[in-house]
């Protein structure tokens, strides 16, 4: 029982995480119907803004690794929002092909303004004092920082889920992308959607990054491998669908994770092997019932 | 039975909670020219895209010339030898007009394989010369004047030797000289090569002129089926497409 | 506009491809007496010229989006690193590659029939991503130091037992790579995949299988894949994990950006143009994702045709104005 729990709790905890991650990707592919290639980008500026931010000598409390890693979503953030303005904007009317091809434009920018400030050796980010150890659950002995990132993602997602399904803003959101042209003659403000959409979807990114900062080495290469896995699970759970990211999200977190515990041979791949899989059976993704769906639901 | 070309038993179509098409019945009998009209909306557009296999009915039967095509594809229905015309001509913009058809009389039955091996096509030109493109056979068919693209379009139907034509708008964006043209020659088709034609049309003249019995459609759901005259006539028609000013009207006269 | 001036737009594409040919032919053939180095250079030109003419034949003719091409390219490689132990004629590891590569194109290509656009390309990615991450693990794969030390003979008959030699012959190669896909274009079987891009709903219609043509499509573009694959094993007679990331799949998409997505040529000038370009770059800095990313989002942003297309901007525009003075006569 105790070795399966703990890549549980791993798995739920990264899992949380690339929820935050993925859930930008599905929104702008639902709502915008842009494939954003760069995203991994975002997570990667994340994760070294936090490390940039917290690390040096002496001691790190936690405090301080809390305002770090806020700062850093802010930071990716407002990146984000200068590009969406910048260049975004100029392609939501374009076609897919040059979407994608634009998006990995920036991604290999943002991968060489990293390796320019950092170089491209691994890095470590550091855990606050207060977060590196475990606490023993029954018989169980956890990393609090799972813990904490569990709580904090949980929190982060219902609060996504708000905006989405209880604001207007998700609201007209939801709109776009189940029926463009109606939305747009009923008046519904596209680029303001658009910009807080996108900006929103890179905050999570930078957030999951900061967050997940402590527990990955740090290279420039994130970037490419967590827009693949990013992508990964858009596919699996159904493009366009924000629940679907969500299950899918949990089930590579925790695949990944055992696939650690118990396979580590098969490790580097287990996400692509379920991949493979859904597609076989359901070949628009989990929720999308068979039939491929591009809306948000 | 078997004389039917097309038929249609309680087919729905539904989006969502609207019905497009409620509980339409149609039968249309081999060689016979169907007309179907219907104000804006009504569903004409997406009965024929049903029955041509483009729209999957949500309920219902269709059965056209013998075979169960309910649950067919777009490329299966037009393998039985059912042509389709669009209402905006769907051709090969990119290709030669007399590539477009080249391509519509052989790419049905011609496997990858067989084209790699070769770069000849043998069109049967005689289509084109009927409808009078022979003379542009290599102008891109990107570059036709909408008329005439649909011309191209008609021809690529019929090189294809179907029996069930499905028409949509075919005089759609003509000028009535061009549009009378156009309905005399498919007239004339039609009884040369026995083909049975379903068509969606606006313009009266050439549908009353062309068909052999029409079927109304408004809201979805089949008004009335009856020969041109009839249907004509019938007081229901004038209301649904003018209102009960039609009354007065008549009235006036 | 005159009917000779009209031939030659029409068949633009074709002279331009000729016109490059026999130039690259002649960029081969002048590194007989050259440093290996550049002779090593060149014959990388030569192969990757075919490779992202292929890829862009897959986007453009077939309208398959795959960002896995290097499953085939990079897995043909590796073929012949592992077989060549085994295998002295370099024409038979040549074949035993191409086939790896075809036969794992007939099963990827499947899912075309099942899954949508995206999905596909996505499942493609991950698949190249699995590769990539089996061949640095596993110690029959030569783990992160690859395979290497296989020598090569004659390939068909014609000499590449050196660099030298090997840019030499691969003026036959690269002229026959090009004239094959000149045929996929030009053949029945383009005017047809052409037609599917053009309308689906009209080939559709016509009763056209447009999932087995864009299946087969996607299998011959394998195919050629695995023959630069193969040829590029033989070349460096080493092969390294490197060669299955996913900038192996995702390079020639740049490439065909750069020189214009919308003809045979554009790929083949924006491969010659993006390996040059980085090889002076490399020399000069480190950063050369920066100025890469820079330079290719500079072109995307303002020349979305390409290189192709701002040349075809100024032709059309020389022949206005040639035609206007006719007529002001």
């Amino acid at each position: 029982m105790n070795s399966v729990a703990l890549p549980a709790i791993v798995g739920l905890s990264s899992g949380l995480l690339l929820f935050l991650l993925a859930s930008g990707l599905t929104l702008t592919f639902g709502v915008m119907g842009i494939v954003n290639f760069a995203h991994g980008g975002f997570f990667m500026i994340g994760a070294y803004t936090a490390f940039e931010l917290t690390s040096g000598d002496g001691g790190l409390g936690v405090a301080q690794f809390a305002m770090g890693v806020v700062a850093a979503a802010v930071v990716t953030a407002a990146i984000g929002l200068v590009l969406e303005r910048l260049v975004f904007a100029r392609l939501y009317a374009t076609s897919p092909i040059y979407t994608l091809l634009a998006t990995y434009a920036l991604l290999l920018m943002a991968q060489g303004a990293v390796v320019m400030k950092w170089g491209r050796l691994p890095q470590s980010a550091p855990l606050p004092d207060g977060l590196s150890g475990s606490v023993d659950l029954g018989s169980l002995s956890v990393p609090v920082y799972n813990l904490v990132c569990i709580a904090v993602a949980a929190v982060v997602a219902v609060g996504l889920f708000a905006v989405v399904y209880r604001t207007r803003l998700g609201l007209e959101a939801r709109a776009i992308a189940m029926d463009r042209s109606m939305a747009s003659a009923l008046g519904i403000r596209f680029r303001l959607v658009y910009a807080v959409l996108f900006t929103l979807g890179v905050f999570l990114a930078g957030l999951a990054g900061a967050m997940q900062a402590p527990l990955t080495q740090l290279t420039p290469s994130l970037a490419h491998a967590y827009v693949v896995m990013g992508f990964a699970i858009v596919v699996i759970g159904g493009l366009g669908s924000v629940t679907g990211t969500l299950v899918a999200s949990l089930v590579v977190g925790v695949t990944n994770a055992f696939a650690v515990s118990f396979a580590p041979d098969i490790s580097g791949y287990a996400v692509y092997a379920v991949l493979v899989v859904v597609l076989v059976v359901w070949p628009g993704g989990l929720l999308s019932r068979g039939a491929p769906v591009v809306d948000l639901h | 039975m078997s004389d039917n070309a097309i038929e249609l038993h309680a087919v729905d179509k539904q989006y969502g909670e609207t019905y497009a098409l409620r509980d339409v019945e149609l039968t249309v009998q081999t060689g016979e020219i169907r007309g179907l009209i219907g104000p804006n909306g009504a569903g004409k557009t997406t009965l024929s895209a049903g029955i041509a296999g483009e729209v999957p009915f949500t309920r219902g039967r269709v059965r056209l010339l013998g075979h169960d095509t309910t649950r067919w594809n777009a490329r299966r229905v037009a393998r039985l030898g059912v042509g389709r015309s669009f209402q905006v001509a769907q051709v090969f913009d990119e290709l030669s007009v007399e590539q477009n058809v080249a391509l519509a009389a052989e790419v049905a039955g011609l496997s990858p394989l067989r084209a790699v091996l070769s770069r000849r096509w043998s069109p049967d030109l005689s289509h084109l010369e009927r409808v009078g493109l022979l003379g542009r056979r290599e102008v891109p068919a990107g570059e036709l004047a909408q008329a005439d693209r649909k011309l191209l379009e008609l021809a690529m139907v019929l090189v294809g030797e179907p029996r069930v034509v499905v028409l949509d708008e075919p005089t759609a964006g003509m000028s009535s000289q061009e549009a009378e043209e156009c309905a005399e020659l498919l007239r004339e088709l039609a009884a040369e090569q026995e083909l049975t034609l379903l068509i969606t049309e606006h313009n009266m003249n050439v549908m009353f002129r062309l068909a052999h019995s029409i079927t109304v459609l408004v809201g979805g759901e089949v008004l009335l089926t009856g020969a041109p005259e009839q249907v004509r006539t019938d007081r229901r028609l004038a209301e649904v497409y003018f209102g009960s000013d039609a009354e007065e009207e008549e009235a006036t006269r | 506009m005159s009917t000779f001036t009209e031939r030659l737009r029409r068949h633009g594409g074709t002279i331009g491809l000729i016109v490059i040919v026999l130039l690259l032919d002649v960029l081969a053939l002048s590194q007989a007496g050259g440093s290996v180095e550049r002779q090593l250079f060149v014959g990388n030109v030569m192969i990757q010229v075919i490779f992202v003419g292929s890829v862009g034949y897959l986007y453009r003719i077939v309208g398959v989006a795959s960002f896995g091409q290097a499953i085939f390219y990079g897995g043909a490689a590796y073929t012949v690193g592992l077989a060549a132990p085994h295998v002295g004629s370099s024409t038979l590891l040549l074949l035993i590659g191409v086939g790896a590569a075809t036969i794992a194109a007939a099963v990827v290509g499947l899912f075309i029939f099942r899954v949508p656009g995206l999905s596909f390309a996505i499942l493609t990615l991950a698949l190249g991503e699995s590769l990539f991450v089996l061949a640095r693990r596993e110690r029959w794969t030569g783990g992160d130091t690859g395979l290497f030390g296989f020598g090569a003979g004659r390939l068909f008959g014609l000499d590449i037992s050196t660099p030298g030699a090997f840019v030499a012959s691969m003026v036959v190669f690269t002229s026959l790579g090009m004239l094959l896909l000149w045929w996929l274009e030009y053949s029945r079987f383009g005017v047809v995949l052409r037609a599917i891009r053009s309308s689906d709903r009209r080939a559709a219609a016509l009763g056209a299988g447009i999932r087995t043509y864009r299946y087969a499509g996607f299998v011959v573009a394998g195919a050629v894949s695995g023959v630069c694959g193969s040829l590029y094993a033989l070349l460096w007679n080493l092969v390294s994990p490197d060669i299955l990331q996913w900038s192996t799949s995702g390079d020639p998409i740049i490439m065909t950006l750069i020189g214009g997505m919308g003809s045979i040529v554009g790929p083949v000038i924006g491969c010659v143009a993006f390996l040059y370009l980085v090889d002076i770059a490399s020399a000069i800095t480190d950063q050369w994702e920066l100025w890469v990313g820079t330079i290719l989002l500079v072109v995307i942003l303002a020349a979305p045709r390409g290189v192709v297309g701002l040349v075809d901007d100024a032709v059309s525009r020389v022949l206005r104005r040639k035609e206007e003075a006719h007529r002001v006569r």
